[in-house]
Formats: structure tokens, sequence, C-alpha cells
């Protein structure tokens, strides 16, 4: 019953919740799911610092016979863990079926990353397009090269002409155009390293078998 | 005499003419800057802003992203500066052709705009990795 009482005063203390539809009793368990919820709808709403300190400040004031203790520490690890867009858990003093289960996951499906976003940079660089092409996006290589080629092709052409401050200008356009499908190649291998991590991590969650989506 | 006087007051009428034109020539292309919204700070967003008031119309809305490809590039250059900006621009002008393509669409991307699918590509979705540590 204490901890009941410690729960609902740290209930109470985050914000957005409705204090008036609070019953006056309730059990710890009850509390501790409420607080669960919460950080988990923190997280949702991408405040996933503040629902790891609520995790895990209610995972100390829980008993450690209470089942939402074991969750509140796994769902804190598996936040912590999105957080730094890590690939291994860390170890763990206690047993916790939920995070042993996520590490089996993790044996079985490594998190590996599909584009090294130097090396589409470097490619994209070489040749304009090569960067999307690596990345299995052929029209928009295409649309890269369309971009430069025609420039580069009529810079050369005021070059051999020495046609000058019309040389200059066409460079810096060309060297525009061609830095910038460089930086879209390489944004969208991070964009591609992002979705496919939060898609991976979201498997992960579910495979630890904890309630609630924090997504 | 007479002549060189005459002369002279055409000069002056003529100059007068002139500077009351450049004056409400300069007064209604103040009002019109005014009406476009546009901070002093940012004129390179005068071509994006002459593309949405004068030739977005032209065309239709033909973008199939949301935001249009035209909002996205105002905020990217309000938020990032001419040339992050314009990369940023540059780069949601290139990668929305394969984005768009059945393979690539996912369900979470794709919202309904005035009654049209449209790709959800905001500015977070690709400048995120700018601001990692």
């Amino acid at each position: 019953m204490r901890y009941s009482y410690i729960l609902l005063f740290f209930y109470l203390l985050l914000p957005d919740i409705a204090i008036a539809s609070q019953p006056s009793h309730q059990p710890a368990e009850q509390s501790a799911k409420q607080v669960y919820q919460h950080a988990l709808h923190l997280a949702a709403q991408g405040k996933p610092s503040q629902a790891i300190l609520a995790l895990q400040v209610a995972h100390t004031l829980l008993p450690s016979s209470n089942i939402w203790q074991e969750r509140m520490l796994a769902a804190s690890e598996l936040l912590n863990l999105k957080e730094k867009q890590g690939g291994n858990l860390p170890p763990i003093a206690k047993q916790n079926s939920y995070l042993n289960l996520a590490q089996s996951y993790l044996q079985t499906h490594p998190f590996t990353i599909k584009n090294d976003a130097r090396l589409v940079g470097v490619l994209a660089a070489l040749c304009p397009g090569a960067g999307h092409a690596w990345q299995g996006r052929w029209q928009d290589a295409g649309v890269a090269a369309l971009f430069v080629f025609p420039l580069l092709i009529l810079t050369l052409w005021a070059a051999k002409r020495r046609m000058g401050p019309v040389t200059v200008f066409f460079a810096f356009i060309t060297l525009w155009l061609w830095s910038g499908t460089i930086f879209s190649a390489i944004s969208l291998a991070e964009r591609g390293h992002l979705e496919s991590y939060i898609v991976w991590w979201q498997q992960l969650w579910q495979a630890s078998g904890l309630p609630g989506q924090p997504w | 005499m007479a002549s060189i006087w005459i002369t002279w007051s055409t000069v002056v009428t003529q100059s007068i003419r002139i500077y009351a034109l450049l004056a409400l020539l300069s007064f209604m292309a103040s009002g019109i800057w005014r009406s476009m919204h546009i901070p002093v700070s940012a004129p390179q967003s005068l071509m994006i802003h002459f593309y949405q008031h004068a030739l977005g119309h032209l065309d239709g809305r033909s973008c199939p992203s949301y935001p249009v490809c035209s909002l996205y590039a105002r905020q990217a250059l309000q938020k990032h500066g001419w040339l992050l900006g314009s990369w940023l621009t540059i780069d949601r002008l290139i990668h929305e052709h394969d984005d768009l393509k059945d393979g690539n669409k996912k369900a979470e991307h794709i919202i309904v705009f005035e009654g049209q699918f449209r790709l959800y590509d905001p500015l977070a979705r690709n400048d995120f990795w700018l601001n990692k540590k």
C-alpha cells in the first residue's frame, strides 16, 4: 500500500494528467500501469528523455515483486537504445524476462547498416548520380545526372572557348548543383539508415513482449 | 536667351516627370513587396515568392508531395540559409521520383490532402541528420 501512495504522488507530478480523474485509493499495480502508459505516451510524442526519466524513477520506487518494475526497466533500456541509435543492449545485473527476449532477438536479427553515407558521398562526387544508383534509386540517379552533366558540358565548352567570366559563372552553377547532388545522396543514406533503424527497433520492442507502442 | 530658358524648363519638367514616375513605381513595388510578406533579411526567398505567386498558378498544383516543393524550399531557406537550404531543395527535387515509386511508398508517408494522395515529406524528415552530434 505504501508503494501505491508513492507511485500515485509521482504520477500526479507528471504533466498533462487530469488530477480530478484519479481515485483516492489505487492499488500499486494500477498506478504503475498508469505511469508506464504515460511514459510511453511521452515517448510517442517525441519526448523520450522525459519518458526514460519517468520509467527509471518509477522503477526505483516499485518493489521488486511487482511485474511493472521489470517492465519499467526493460522499457527504459529499449528507449535508451533508440535514443543512442545503438545496436546492443547493456548487460543487466538482474534477470529480466523482457530484456532476455530482446537479447535473443538481437542475436538473430542484428542491425546492419545498409548504405554507408561516406561511401555514397564519395560515389556521388566521382560521378553525379552514382550515389543514388548505389542505393537502388535509379530514377533519382537519372535526375541527379541531368542536373549536373549539361552544366558540366557547358562549363567545359566555355573553358575551351576561353570565355572568361562566362566560364566562371557556369563553373559556379555546376559546383552548386554537383555539391547539391552529393548532399542529396548523403541525406538519403542518412534518412534510409534512420528509417530502417526505427523499423528494426520497433520489431525489437515487439519481440521483447513489452505492452504498448511508444511510437 | 528665350530658347535656352525653354530647353531648361523642358529638362526640368521631364526630370520631374521621371522623378514622379519612379516614385510611383517604387511605391507600387513596396506595396507588392509588403503584400508578399517577404522578410527583409531573406531576399533569397524572392525567387520562391515569384514562383508561388506568379508561375505556380500557371501549371496548377502539380507537386505530388506535401508540403509542396516551393513551400519546402522556403522553409529550408529560412531555417538553413541559402546554401544548405538550396541543397535541401535540390535533394527534394531529386528524391521525390523514387519516393513515389510503388515499391518505396510507405503507408505512414502517404496522406490525403485536398482529396488527393500526397507523399508526406516534411523538412524534418530530411534535415534531422544535420543536427546530429
